[in-house]
């Protein structure tokens, strides 16, 4: 038996009556007594009547009737005197005057009284009614026409209420009188009441589970920061060796190095962020080897002070010829994670900066097609199972080739990576071994398909909705 | 890449084969010219930058009918034509490389002509670095009398009238008031001396790289035709001139040589590179008898005979992207098909190996309920310093070249890039938590920085403290706080933050000044840590 029930059964047991006092007995809201009723009515405890009854109220109109008057009766005050109409007297006052006879138009269209209106309209029977109920005095049956039309007309509310009593039954009598003790209600759990054991004797609450509540928001990783975990832990299962370089890089390494000519596009102003300040050359052997390829395969005078140049590495290949160079030609496989910058107008499709993961391979042995099955591999651990290849060009490797993988989410293929194998007048200088193999991919575009998003500045705008309700992505 | 307009009857007729569009495009793309997109009869095709053979209708055909078999390598003949191009030692030290050939018996059309230009334009672009590096002109050879002499005058010395212009006009006034002038005239404008062409009447054919004369302009009563190659590199103009020169024979046009200071230009014979079979099997992972290589690379326009263990490869006068036998195994392969190879893993054995991520970090302040936010790390004065209520210390690494106001150093520290969150973010429900873990740039030197900021109601100094104590504990640093004034921070409510006896961040709550200017409309406190 609920709390409530008992209650009841109790104060019933006492006497038996309407719910305002079954209420004020138990000590129990209205509405918790009338719920705790029909429950018991169920089990047969109790006998419930209802009864239905009407009340009237003055609604607000109907005060100001009350103390102001009636329109049509202030409109009959005012002809008689003849002072000017107000508006109220006019719109409410003309039709109900004319209703009740008190008022005609002549052939000029002038408001006459009627003897009718002049002798009523001091004693109007409607103010009367409003009087009596205003005072809680009974409305004779008579008057009962005049209310309606006040009910119609909105000055006088009617109010059906039903009320309650009820009593015990024998069923209900035997169970109030086992009702034993009926223990304190707690809402508040404390450290004393859980110490003390006092819970023991207490009653605990219960809540409206339903009631809604206050928004948690959990703590996340950015989505960008999952996928590149991810591909981090890819390439470690793969065996491969996690390098780093930084932003700001040599145009050396960055280019130079990597076989590209001091005059190619990719090294304008207009693509590559220089920075201010000059970088070092490493040691006089290297810079002589890369300076020796450049003159005998492109015919050109290479220029050491445009190698000192200070860029924002445009590529993480940067760092695969730095640790290639490190390395001197020792197998190895190693990969990189890294933001990458271009001198580019951001919008919708473009970055100035963005991620770039890359790895390589260092092997006397490698060959063009350990590089396809590394790469199915890694893009079969992404996710893709369809991979295809297709030519490309890359300055710095040779054979290359670019990396499809088809979009369950667009139905299509698409370009996901380059790769390729660096040429010998990349390795040659930088290690003295050959080949080495190396691929890389962005990591924004193909994030973008695989959330839904089609702008790739969303990644770096962080708008906390977005972010906090990302989901998606490999 | 350069995006290249063929139209596909057009391809098909110097193809002399019709292949179906579907079957065509799938050998485009495994040639390794793949098609971008298609309309109607319009194709576009994403041509590689090594291959400038490739930019022409004509050089596209004859690559793709070779790679499907329908054609067989074929060479080109170059009459004598005994017409010399003197070349002046004036230009050595303003555009000192010059080539040139002569085609007669060419028929010239309207779409012949939009075909050339389309080739001029785009070898421009590419291999030509904008004119800088090559420029070609197409004359009509007519109204020329040879010998010819390409030497460097003094711009007010010389006077012809430039294409589109009625007007005769001296060199420097072509590069004030001709719209192509305008364009290239960085290009000269550093020389006293200009070079030009002219012929034995001293008429102007051309003024490198700028314009072309109104005298030899190519229409469609032209049938002989007069090419020059200019540039600052000898190699670079000879790549041109092959190109042009091939398609001009493929169009029906017969080749003669020019006397280019001592030298017969074109010379369309075949270059050979020796390479090793068993190399090139080694490079590409499979095992092909040296016989079945010669077919394939014939695929690829090459000539190939076996030579004992060697393969003498003859390859095509224009594919200047051959560089040596990486380059021929590549073809090779190229011609096997790509998707025929099959896919190995190398057996190396390795133990894979990550650097410290901070991972930790990070998983302790997802734990303590914060977002982490990847910002830009190219940031600008007014967001590095000014908001924050800092002068510029000079520390920051400034780009020289910026393209927007936006993006012109790099930042020097996170809290910046925090706020910049949380401004944009007013609209979203308190609290906001966010953190970071990022490069910066201070004095030239690469530090890494963490840093996070709440935002909400009542958000207080000790609340951030007690998220620094925490997360010192989870990574193992010990942090010391100092009271210190920030400027960024509101005074009395700031410490800076010590590790090891050294100054390492700071952490407060932040200035409602500072709030303001990046649109902040709740209290924040903020902390941030160089690692």
């Amino acid at each position: 038996m609920h709390r409530h029930e008992k209650l009841v059964l109790k104060a019933l047991l006492q006497d038996s009556g309407e719910v305002p006092h079954i209420a004020s007995c138990s000590k129990l809201p209205e509405d918790s007594v009338l719920r705790a009723l029909q429950w018991l009515e169920e089990k047969g405890a109790v006998r419930l009547a209802s009864a239905k009854s009407t009340s009237y109220s003055l609604t607000q109109e109907g005060k100001s009737f009350l103390e102001h008057g009636f329109p049509e009766q202030n409109l009959l005050e005012k002809l008689s005197r003849g002072t000017q109409v107000g508006p109220e007297e006019k719109k409410i006052g003309i039709p109900w005057a004319i209703r009740n006879g008190w008022l005609e138009f002549t052939k000029e269209k002038e408001m006459n009284a009627t003897k009718k209106g002049i002798d009523e309209h001091t004693r109007y029977s409607p103010r009367d009614i409003l009087k009596k109920i205003s005072e809680n005095k009974p409305v004779s049956e008579s008057d009962r026409a005049s209310l309606d039309s006040l009910c119609k007309r909105g000055s006088v509310q009617l109010k059906e209420r039903s009320s309650y009593s009820a009593s015990l039954t024998e069923k209900g009598k035997k169970m109030a009188a086992g009702v034993g003790e009926i223990p304190e209600e707690v809402s508040v759990i404390d450290r004393e009441l859980i110490m003390s054991r006092k819970w023991k004797s207490a009653e605990l609450a219960a809540y409206n589970t339903d009631a809604p509540v206050e928004r948690a928001f959990p703590g996340k990783r950015h989505p960008l920061r999952k996928l590149t975990e991810k591909i981090r832990g890819i390439f470690s299962e793969m065996g491969f060796e996690e390098m780093e370089g930084e932003s700001a890089e040599s145009a050396f390494w960055n280019f130079d190095a990597l076989f590209q000519p001091q005059d190619h596009p990719a090294r304008e102003l207009a693509d590559t962020f220089y920075l201010q300040g000059k970088a070092s050359l490493p040691d006089s052997d290297l810079v002589e080897r890369v300076k020796d390829a450049h003159e005998k395969g492109w015919k050109y005078k290479w220029d050491p002070e445009i190698a000192k140049s200070l860029v924002l590495r445009t590529h993480t290949t940067a760092v695969s010829a730095r640790y290639v160079a490190m390395g001197g030609g020792e197998p190895a496989k190693y990969f990189c994670v890294g933001r990458v910058y271009r001198n580019e107008q951001t919008d919708f499709k473009h970055l100035a900066e963005f991620f770039q993961v890359e790895g390589i391979v260092v092997w006397e042995k490698a060959t063009f097609c350990d590089l396809m099955g590394l790469l199915k591999e890694f893009y079969g651990k992404l996710g893709f199972e369809k991979i295809r290849f297709r030519p490309s060009f890359f300055p710095y490797t040779e054979p290359s080739l670019e990396v499809e993988v088809f979009f369950e989410e667009r139905n299509e293929w698409l370009e996901l990576g380059g790769a390729g194998v660096f040429r010998p007048e990349v390795c040659i200088p930088l290690c003295g071994k050959y080949p080495v193999l190396a691929w890389g991919l962005g990591l924004e575009r193909p994030l973008m398909i695989k959330m839904g998003i089609e702008d790739i500045r969303t990644f770096y705008r962080n708008d906390l909705g977005w972010l906090r309700n990302s989901k998606g992505g490999f | 890449m350069a995006i290249v307009e063929f139209n596909y009857k057009e391809l098909c007729k110097f193809m002399g084969v019709c292949v179906p569009l579907p079957e065509l495009r799938e050998q485009l793309d495994m040639m390794g010219a793949p098609v971008d997109s298609i309309d109607g009869e319009t194709m576009r095709c994403d041509i590689t930058p090594n291959r400038i053979d490739l930019l022409s209708v004509e050089g596209l055909a004859r690559a793709v009918s070779n790679f499907i078999g329908a054609k067989k390598p074929f060479d080109y003949e170059v009459g004598k034509g005994g017409v010399t191009l003197a070349v002046d030692s004036s230009v050595k030290s303003v555009r000192p490389f010059v080539a040139a050939g002569i085609v007669k018996g060419i028929t010239i059309d309207d779409s012949t002509i939009k075909s050339l230009m389309q080739v001029q334009e785009k070898i421009h672009a590419t291999h030509g670095r904008n004119r800088k590096k090559v420029a070609i002109g197409i004359h009509n050879l007519d109204p020329l009398k040879p010998p010819f002499t390409y030497k460097a005058v003094s711009p007010k010395d010389i006077s012809f009238v430039p294409l589109d212009l009625e007007e005769s006009l001296d060199l420097s006034q072509i590069i004030e008031k001709h719209p192509k002038g305008k364009d290239y005239a960085h290009l000269v404008a550093e020389y006293d001396r200009y070079p030009i062409i002219v012929d034995a009447r001293g008429n102007v054919l051309s003024f490198p790289p700028i314009i072309n004369g109104e005298l030899t302009r190519v229409s469609e009563s032209t049938s002989n035709i007069f090419i020059d190659v200019t540039g600052t590199s000898f190699d670079a103009v000879n790549d041109a001139l092959n190109v042009l020169c091939a398609l001009f024979s493929d169009r029906g046009g017969k080749l003669f040589s020019v006397d280019v200071g001592g030298r017969e230009l074109p010379d369309l014979s075949r270059r050979k590179i020796t390479v090793s079979p068993e190399q090139m099997n080694n490079l590409i992972g499979f095992k092909l008898k040296p016989e079945e290589m010669a077919p394939l690379l014939s695929k690829m326009g090459h000539i190939a005979k076996l030579n004992g263990q060697e393969l003498q490869v003859l390859c095509p006068p224009y594919r200047s992207d051959i560089i040596g036998w990486v380059d021929i195994a590549e073809d090779l392969a190229i011609a096997y098909g790509y998707n025929r190879l099959e896919p190995t893993l190398p057996q190396l054995p390795s133990i894979g190996r990550l650097l410290d991520s901070r991972e930790r970090i990070r998983e302790a302040m997802v734990g303590l309920g914060f977002c982490e936010a990847i910002t830009y790390t190219l940031s600008n004065d007014e967001v590095n310093f000014s908001k924050m209520r800092l002068k510029n210390n000079g520390k920051a690494t400034k780009i020289t070249n910026p393209l927007t106001i936006d993006f012109t150093l790099f930042r020097t520290w996170l809290s910046p890039s925090m706020l910049s969150v949380l401004g944009v973010n007013s609209h979203e429900p308190m609290p906001q938590k966010v953190f970071e873990i990022g490069d910066c740039y201070e004095g030239g030197r690469r530090e890494i920085h963490f840093a996070c900021s709440l935002a909400k109601a009542r958000a207080s100094f000790s609340e951030m403290k007690s998220v620094a104590e925490a997360l010192a504990l989870e990574s193992e640093m010990r942090l010391e706080f100092r009271d210190e004034a920030h400027p960024s921070l509101i005074p009395g409510r700031s410490v800076s933050v010590w590790v090891k006896g050294e100054k390492k961040g700071f952490l407060g709550e932040v200035h409602p000044e500072v709030l303001n200017n990046f649109g902040i409309e709740e209290p924040t406190v903020i902390f941030e840590l160089e690692l």
